[in-house]
């Protein structure tokens, strides 16, 4: 009699974690297993710029210990890889060619960061513990770094290495941050972080990599730039080669309705390998971030279990530091929206604006300074809130400001 | 049974002596920008309202933090941040609604109200109208939150 | 450094820099803070013998080592400068929100120097201090001022202001902060004016450190029960604020009423604290750390005026109700809104117009010449003097110079009602002889919070005194001026003196200071801030001949009420206080009592 569980999780990350522990707050019955191919408890990716930077240790970046599954009861088979999925015998395979069979079946694979085509020795990607090690290996010694890629992970990256590295950002967009901020907020945050000594060469990229001693890059511009470590942040790849095999409908992601569900009703996708609606533009998307996959994960859980709760969509919800500066994004943060309300002041640093759609409803908000209220306005952008008035701008918002308004 | 701060806001008279005994007591400073409990005055309107953490019965900030490091003690059901596991990533800064757990830029690590761990939280001892009180379960309170989450939905909310 | 946070910032306006200085510890020591430290520094550094509007003179904004903290009443601070409308030392006095929140930036306290060529602002954020241009605001009323920098600067925010009448130079001009709270007294709006400095933004996200933690925590439990306990600190004043004062003073007899004519209003009722609870009350509201919470916000909704705001307090009840016969409540309330929103100081503005009055009423001046005909009990013209004063439009000019240069201007220097050309507050000091000797000799002329004997003399606190009996009065003036100047300078309310004694002080100052106060240093402390303010008035000319009162005090028995056939005893009592104080019977502070202060 082959191995079979009542429901199956595919991924030891925010989703599949999430949904472990909301199927077991809703259900103590059923059987459920979890499969990994890295043989450890979840990590977190989030906190890997942590990690690097000494922040924490390795075993601090675990999310949980082995008691977590054992409390749940749940299943664990780690350090196998899944390396095929039956969809209509309700089974998959592993890859020491265990056949493991499944009621409802997770997808929760995430996703791979995107490497040049170029390989290089020093040059390295962050997605894995692995991949973490070696660039702590690297930082050591190095006296110039570069990163290609403005975003979330080689930004946190430079902004963590020692101050007394020389350190370079090379963007194809004529701008940083371009998938996250709006342009505004973009010029603000450079005009910091050049003052901090990073130097950013706009609309450019690295034509050639010379491997010796130390890394010769060529820009497109004709710049050359001599470093010990290029960082490559371009985004990421999702890992859909299962789900494909399967014949699973695909798009860039694991596509998925409004329950999780993926074109087979018995198996659902969540985070960073699945492509669900939009909370709002309503389109397919992959939004990538810890919160949607946790979300998302928890939405899936909820209808295997039966539940039938619709997902609201997935929201961009980012928060981070870097080079001392906080800043956050939430929703939709792209000036080509009905309004904008903003409001900027150059000697506190404190930068706030709202995107509004043509009801006056939020849709997204970028704060630059003090971030602690970004989560009100994750709920404004969630609740599609009328924008409670400018007031909310200046001051540290919090509850009490809605409350107030409501009253 | 559900620990809470009881707020009753007729009796708020605006001090922001919550704020100035919360800090007190968990920095060892007078500092109201440190306060895990918030008194917003509202001049022109005349009204003063103070919030806190609610103390959720399913918290964002503990499904959002991808450490582990915020729980629910039970059977108080106060929402506690493990200062040890605390990294600072600042993701239940950005998931709670409410804006009731923060990043404190000086210590590194996220900040919230724990009731002050079992002592009669020093904002209620310090309250000079007993508009705070240490309650079980605060109905209204609770009531008010759900309306908020719920009448904003597809603005509905006036502006 | 603890309780204080040693470091003070100094804006040069001339030059447009702003510099941080170590905070002199020493003086620290000697003088606390507030009132006390910030004269210090005003003294060392600014000639007696200034012109209070030219480049010359300075302005201060100091809190002391207890603003921003909690165990009684504890966000006032101190504008400290030379007054325009006296000449004599100015120190006003203010609560609200924004005292607090300049502690919070890390700074002890502010000093203007000089003059911007242009209107401007100063933002403090932190350390992060610039000045900024205020044109756009020039003109503009307290509350748009308020309104606008929140939302340019930081919507958490607090500001300290000017309106028109400071730019106007108006002798009466105040410092508005949170909108409605006034450093009211002395013309030390006009002084900020002259400077064109139009406001000050902090917004500080540090904390107030205390030596003893602990201590400092047992002493305002302590506290905390002894104000809630205390009839006028628990009762009274949460209860009505400090309106709550009309019927009592009323019914003593010694509510001043036309000018000092009368010492019993009719009115008074219609202009009382319960009628302000009843008709006009939106709800009660304290400054930052109070438990005693006095403040009141209003609105006129249903009255023929119109606006909202804070207060009528009692003394601008009185000064623009009872001294000028008015008892109407809306009109006076909307005169107290104009006063905050164009920053001018209520007791004199009132004071003023009452004065008015009597000198139209009795043929002094033309009513073409006001614009209009005028006497006691006119509500409407009440209310457009206040405007016209706040405005210094027409007869408002006239006005804005107080009521001493106003009476003088018209021949008849003895209806004002003025001590050092300060307008008194709402207590006749005929009908209580302690205040009247308080009034005489208080370093800033007529005013009743540097020595408030109005507590044991009427409200029995800590003792009830007999209030005709000139006995004794010397002491007990000499007592509260100097723990008043006490209090001032620890960055406290006056308000938590009603409960709170000298040993409470002493508790709190050495918890949050480390240093080693008890009451006899304190009350040293105190004389040492009062002969300081006194030497550098005499050094300002303000001769001792003016610790003196009008004569309609000295020589008019009150005619009507409980106190019929009193006048103040002034003369019996000052020879007494002199001879307390350690000064020469010229009441010229003598060689030794001046070394044993260390003021030599």
């Amino acid at each position: 009699m082959a191995e079979h569980y009542d429901v199956v999780v595919i991924g030891n990350s925010a989703a599949g974690l999430q949904a472990l522990r909301t199927l077991r707050r809703h259900n103590q019955q059923l059987s459920v297993a979890i499969i990994d191919r890295e043989d450890c408890p979840a990590y977190s990716r989030v906190l890997t710029p942590y990690y690097i930077g000494g922040h924490v240790p390795r075993e601090e970046l675990d999310i949980v210990d082995l008691d977590f599954y054992k409390k749940l009861s749940v299943t664990t088979i780690f350090g196998q890889a899944v390396v095929s999925i039956d969809p209509e015998k309700h089974s998959l395979q592993l890859a020491d060619e265990r056949q493991i069979g499944f009621g409802k079946l997770l997808i929760g694979t995430g996703a791979e960061a995107r490497t040049l085509g170029v390989a290089a020795e020093k040059s390295c990607v962050l997605r894995h513990v692995s991949d973490a090690k070696k660039l702590i290996g690297l930082l050591k010694t190095a006296k110039s770094i570069t990163a290609i890629g403005a975003g979330l992970v080689s930004l946190p990256l430079l902004s963590h290495a020692s101050d007394e590295i020389e350190k370079h950002l090379v963007v194809g967009s004529g701008r940083i941050f371009s998938r996250v901020v709006d342009a505004e907020a973009a010029a603000i945050i450079e005009a910091k972080l050049t003052s901090k000594g990073l130097q950013i060469h706009k609309k450019d990229d690295i034509e050639t990599i010379d491997e010796g001693n130390r890394l010769q890059l060529k820009l497109r511009s004709g710049l050359q730039l001599e470093s010990d470590l290029l960082i490559v942040g371009k985004g990421v790849v999702p890992n859909t080669h299962l789900a494909v095999a399967a014949g699973l409908n695909v798009n860039d992601g694991i596509l998925i309705n409004r329950f999780c569900q993926t074109s087979h009703p018995d198996i659902y996708a969540a985070g960073d390998n699945a492509e669900g609606a939009d909370f709002i533009s309503g389109e397919q998307t992959i939004q990538g971030n810890w919160m949607t996959a946790v979300e998302q994960g928890e939405n899936a859980a909820l209808n295997i279990l039966g539940h039938e709760c619709p997902y609201q969509g997935s929201l961009k919800n980012n928060i981070t530091e870097i080079f001392g500066v906080e800043v956050a994004a939430v929703g939709y943060c792209h000036d080509d929206v009905a309004e904008v309300v903003s409001s900027y002041n150059a000697s506190t640093g404190r930068y706030r604006k709202v995107f509004l759609d043509e009801q006056q409803r939020v849709v997204g908000a970028t704060l630059i300074g003090e971030t602690n209220d970004s989560g009100l306005y994750y709920q404004l952008v969630t609740t599609r809130s009328v924008f409670p008035g400018k007031e909310l701008l200046t001051g540290t918002a919090n509850y009490a400001q809605t409350l107030f308004r409501l009253e | 049974m559900q620990k809470l701060i009881r707020i009753e806001p007729s009796k708020c008279i605006g001090c922001k002596t919550c704020e100035m005994a919360c800090s007190f007591k968990h920095t060892g400073e007078f500092a109201p920008s440190r306060s895990r409990i918030y008194n917003e005055v509202f001049l022109d309107e005349a009204k003063f309202i103070t919030v806190t953490c609610m103390q959720c019965d399913d918290p964002w900030c503990i499904k959002a933090c991808p450490k582990s490091a915020i729980s629910k003690e039970m059977p108080s059901g106060v929402v506690i941040v493990d200062n040890d596991r605390c990294v600072g990533c600042r993701t239940c800064v950005s998931a709670c609604p409410f804006g009731m757990i923060k990043y404190v830029p000086s210590l590194g690590i996220v900040d919230k109200c724990d009731l002050c761990g079992g002592d009669t939280p020093e904002c209620v001892v310090f309250c000079p109208t007993q508009c705070l009180t240490l309650g079980e379960e605060d109905k209204p309170l609770r009531q008010k939150v759900l309306r908020f989450v719920n009448t904003m939905k597809d603005g509905q909310m006036e502006a | 450094m603890n309780g204080w946070h040693g470091k003070i910032l100094r804006v040069n306006l001339t030059a447009g820099t702003c510099e941080v200085e170590a905070l002199n510890e020493n003086w620290a020591k000697e003088y606390i803070g507030g009132r006390g430290l910030g004269t210090k520094y005003f003294v060392e550094e600014v000639a007696a013998d200034i012109d209070p509007l030219s480049t010359d003179n300075k302005l201060i904004m100091a809190t002391g080592p207890l603003t921003g903290t909690y165990g009684a009443a504890n966000s006032r601070y101190m504008v400290i400068t030379k007054s325009p409308l006296s000449g004599t030392i100015a120190c006003s006095n203010a609560g609200g929100y924004f005292p607090s929140e300049l502690r919070y930036t890390g700074f002890d306290m502010i000093i203007f120097e000089g003059k911007s060529e242009h209107p401007v602002y100063l933002q403090v954020y932190n350390d992060n201090v610039q000045l900024v241009a205020a044109t756009h605001l020039w003109g503009k009323t307290t509350t748009e001022v308020e309104d606008a920098i929140l939302a340019e600067f930081h919507g958490d925010a607090k500001i300290a202001c000017i309106g028109k009448a400071g730019e106007d130079l108006s002798l009466t001009a105040s410092i508005i902060n949170d909108k409605h709270r006034a450093a009211g007294r002395s013309g030390v709006g006009a002084v900020m004016g002259s400077k064109n400095l139009k406001a000050v933004a902090v917004r500080g996200t540090g904390g107030v450190k205390v030596a003893d933690p602990k201590a400092y925590r047992e002493a305002a439990l302590e506290a905390y029960g002894m104000l809630k306990e205390n009839p006028v600190s628990g009762q009274g004043l949460p209860a009505l604020g400090t309106p709550v004062l009309v019927n009592v003073i009323n019914q003593f007899g010694a509510l001043p009423t036309r000018n000092f004519q009368d010492d019993t209003f009719e009115g008074a009722e219609a202009i009382s604290g319960e009628t302000l609870a009843d008709k006009y009350l939106k709800r009660n509201k304290a400054c930052m750390g109070c438990v005693i919470g006095c403040g009141r916000v209003t609105g006129l909704k249903g009255s023929r005026f119109e606006g909202d705001g804070e207060g009528p307090e009692y003394e601008s009840i009185w000064a623009l109700g009872a001294a000028c016969g008015v008892d109407d409540l809306a009109a006076i309330t909307k005169a107290n809104y104009i006063c905050n929103d164009y920053g001018i100081d209520t007791i004199t503005t009132g004071a003023t117009i009452a004065c008015a009055m009597e000198l139209a009423e009795k043929g002094f001046i033309d009513a073409a010449e006001i614009g209009m005909p005028l006497k006691f009990g006119d509500a409407d013209a009440m209310v457009k003097l206040t405007e016209m004063a706040a405005k210094k439009e027409g007869f408002g000019e006239k006005l804005s110079l107080g009521s001493a240069r106003l009476a003088e201007m018209y021949g008849a220097p003895e209806l004002s009602m003025t001590v050092k050309k300060l307008e008194f507050p709402a207590y006749d000091g005929r009908g209580m002889q302690g205040m009247a000797l308080h009034y005489a000799t208080s370093n800033r002329g007529a005013c009743h919070v540097r020595g408030y004997l109005v507590s044991p003399e009427i409200l029995g606190l800590p003792e009830k005194i007999d209030p005709q009996a000139t006995e004794g009065k010397p002491v007990w003036a000499k007592i509260f001026q100097d723990f008043t100047a006490v209090v001032d300078s620890s960055g406290v309310c006056l308000f938590s003196t009603f409960a709170l004694g000298v040993p409470q002080f002493a508790a709190f100052c050495s918890a949050a200071t480390g240093e080693d106060f008890n009451e006899e240093t304190l009350m040293e402390i105190g004389e040492r801030i009062y002969n300081m303010e006194r030497m550098f008035n005499l050094r300002a000319g303000i001769d001792p001949d003016q610790d003196t009162l009008p004569k309609r005090l000295l020589e008019e028995p009150i005619h009507d009420g409980p106190l019929k056939g009193e006048v103040a005893k002034l003369s019996i009592m000052l020879p007494e206080y002199y001879q307390e104080r350690g000064w020469g019977n010229d009441g010229i502070p003598s060689a030794e009592k001046l070394a044993s202060l260390g003021l030599a």
